[in-house]
């Protein structure tokens, strides 16, 4: 135990201090969906000509909460792309590492980053909008959205996975983000979609996300609507399957390390 | 037990497609290893040497659990690569291209401690280790800057450093001085001879066979997948029939019986080639002695390894 929580510990710190020192990104990323739900919000509200603060928060959280989503598609592929680059992957699973705790490093890494995101944004609107009303609905929705996290980790996974084979992830990133930013329901109402569209959405971890957070924190845990967890928990389940089953075949049989 | 590490039938396939034009390809098999075996023994330095693409990394990803081959087994440290792969990665440290595998925005100390934990060492433990290793490869003061300053030799440095974190009995060093100046090359031969001093049991694989021969006590040499040939230096000469020259000075100016040539010093040279240099030469001075004449200096110049290799490469 004390040697997967050392190798646990070695995975998560290179990481993070990786990423300290490539500094702004944060930053970066927290200007986002402020950005974009002023920018959406004004549309709206020059077109219909009404203003509601309601209207603007449910934009803030489904962009921070798309934001999010799109960190953690790919968060795994860039890890993986980066260790065959560097002949880090290889040493790596040349070393007595546990594969779980190889994921559970790296994706904590991630959450972190993600949480920290949605905490400044959410706490930022929720003030903004409800006051301190809904301050313990807010920390609630944190909560609920780390449970949500683990489907969305699975497809992660499964991303990083195709990465082995195609060696750049951007060509299996961007169409995922573009399904997952249309169809999810973070903007704009799912039902807004057409049928087969509104189908695969709710086929996705994401509108499940996005929309308990957002119930979570204007009303409360509605256990109406976490119904699918225990099925979307498969997603997980399966990303780790298809993650080891792709890198057996691919590197430790057909010997992909690099280019 | 003698043997620490043993090889049996090693197979290796792989499947590639050989591109034509744009969409077209034709699948193709690589056999990268063709029954490859061998036998390693405790405190030794194994030498695996042959031409470009003939298996040796192969060789050596397969023997650290990085591939896994099409057939045959491996036993490393009495673990079995396939079915107690953890213990095999516990016994091993491993160099696979010197200029790789680092994170480049940390510092060398930062990346030995990294490896260090991945092996389960504590954050002290990993410190201090890294620490004094740092000092044994003379890192010095460069083991606190950050990676992507390093240079090459600096990198291959750090690697060796790398490879002895979790202090393994075995090493495997996959040409650890490719591309480095001389005087960094030789730092990185006496470090390797010190580690077999420490127990350490090494393979390696070098493109130079002046360093193979003076750091190994046994060579393979392997071919297309094949091993073709394995013994110490000398009994591959000896079994290849290489010709050794043996040089005797005589400082008398008329020498009859013998032929000779006219040495660097002036003097007269017997130069005689022959396959059993020791035997030859105690003979020759033997008879030069009965007959009265003075000896100089005596020289006996050996078949390179560089003349192995062409041989036995060139022939199959
Ligand atoms: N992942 C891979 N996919 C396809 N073929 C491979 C792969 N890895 C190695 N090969 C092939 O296997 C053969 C052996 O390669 P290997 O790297 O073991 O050679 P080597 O002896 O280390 O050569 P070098 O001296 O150039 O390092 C080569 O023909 C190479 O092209
Ligand atoms: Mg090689």
């Amino acid at each position: 135990m004390k040697k997967y929580i050392n190798q646990f510990i070695a995975i998560f710190s290179v990481e993070i201090k990786s990423l300290m020192r490539q500094a702004g990104q944060f930053g970066f990323v927290i200007f986002l969906p402020f950005l974009f739900s002023f920018f959406t919000f004004g549309i709206g509200a020059g077109i219909s000509g009404s203003i509601s603060l309601e209207i603007w928060f449910y934009q803030l959280i489904g962009f921070t909460v798309l934001t999010l989503a799109l960190i953690f598609t790919e968060s795994s592929a860039w890890y993986v792309r980066e260790g065959l680059l560097t002949g880090r992957l290889e040493y790596l699973l040349a070393s007595p590492t546990h594969p779980l705790v190889v994921v559970t490093a790296t994706a904590l890494y991630n959450a972190i980053f993600a949480l920290l995101m949605f905490f400044i944004i959410g706490f930022i609107g929720t003030i903004a909008v409800y006051g301190i009303a809904k301050i313990l609905n807010f920390i609630l929705s944190i909560f609920i959205l780390v449970l949500f996290l683990l489907p969305m980790l699975g497809i992660n996974l499964i991303v990083a996975g195709l990465t082995i084979i195609a060696k750049e992830p951007q060509g299996i990133i961007q169409p995922i983000n573009s399904i997952i930013s249309a169809v999810s329901g973070f903007v704009y109402p799912i039902t807004l979609l057409p049928l087969f569209l509104q189908i695969l959405g709710k086929s996705l971890p994401y509108y499940y996300a996005v929309e308990n957070v957002r119930i979570t924190i204007t009303e409360f845990v509605n256990l109406l609507y976490l119904y699918p967890l225990p099925l979307l928990l498969l997603y997980f389940l399966s990303g780790i399957v298809i993650y080891r089953f792709l890198e057996n075949i691919f590197i430790r049989k057909r010997g992909t390390y690099g280019w | 037990m003698r043997e620490i590490i043993v090889a049996r039938n090693l197979v290796k396939i792989f499947k590639v497609k050989e591109r034509k034009g744009l969409f077209k390809s034709n699948p193709k098999l690589i056999r990268a290893l063709d029954r490859v075996s061998f036998e390693i023994y405790r405190g030794e330095i194994f030498s695996l040497v042959g031409p470009n693409g003939a298996g040796k990394t192969t060789t050596i990803k397969i023997l650290s659990t990085l591939l896994i081959p099409d057939e045959g087994e491996a036993i490393i440290n009495g673990y079995d690569i396939l079915k107690n792969p953890n213990k095999v990665r516990e016994s091993i440290g491993l160099t696979l291209s010197p200029e790789k595998g680092f994170y480049s925005r940390l510092t060398g100390i930062e990346n030995l401690v990294y490896y260090g934990r991945l092996y389960g060492l504590s954050k002290n433990e990993a410190l201090n280790k890294a620490k004094n290793l740092v000092e044994l490869v003379n890192l010095g003061k460069d083991a606190y800057r950050t990676v992507d300053e390093y240079s090459l030799g600096m990198k291959a440095k750090l690697s060796i450093a790398k490879c002895l974190i979790h202090d393994p009995p075995i090493l495997f060093l996959d040409e650890p001085t490719a591309g480095l100046d001389p005087l960094s090359a030789r730092r990185i031969r006496l470090l390797i001879s010190e580690l077999t001093k420490q127990g350490k049991t090494i393979l390696l694989t070098s493109h130079n066979m002046w360093e193979v021969e003076t750091l190994s006590s046994r060579v393979a040499v392997i071919n297309k997948g094949n091993i073709v040939a394995i013994g110490s230096s000398k009994e591959l000469k000896e079994k290849l029939g290489l010709k050794y020259v043996i040089e005797v000075e005589v400082l008398n100016n008329e020498i009859k019986d013998y032929e000779t040539s006219l040495g660097e010093r002036g003097n007269p040279v017997i130069k005689m080639i022959t396959d059993k240099p020791n035997e030859t030469l105690i003979k020759l001075i033997e008879e030069l002695k009965e007959k009265g004449y003075n000896i100089g200096y005596i020289r006996i110049i050996e078949p390179s390894m560089e003349e192995v290799f062409a041989r036995i490469v060139e022939e199959k």
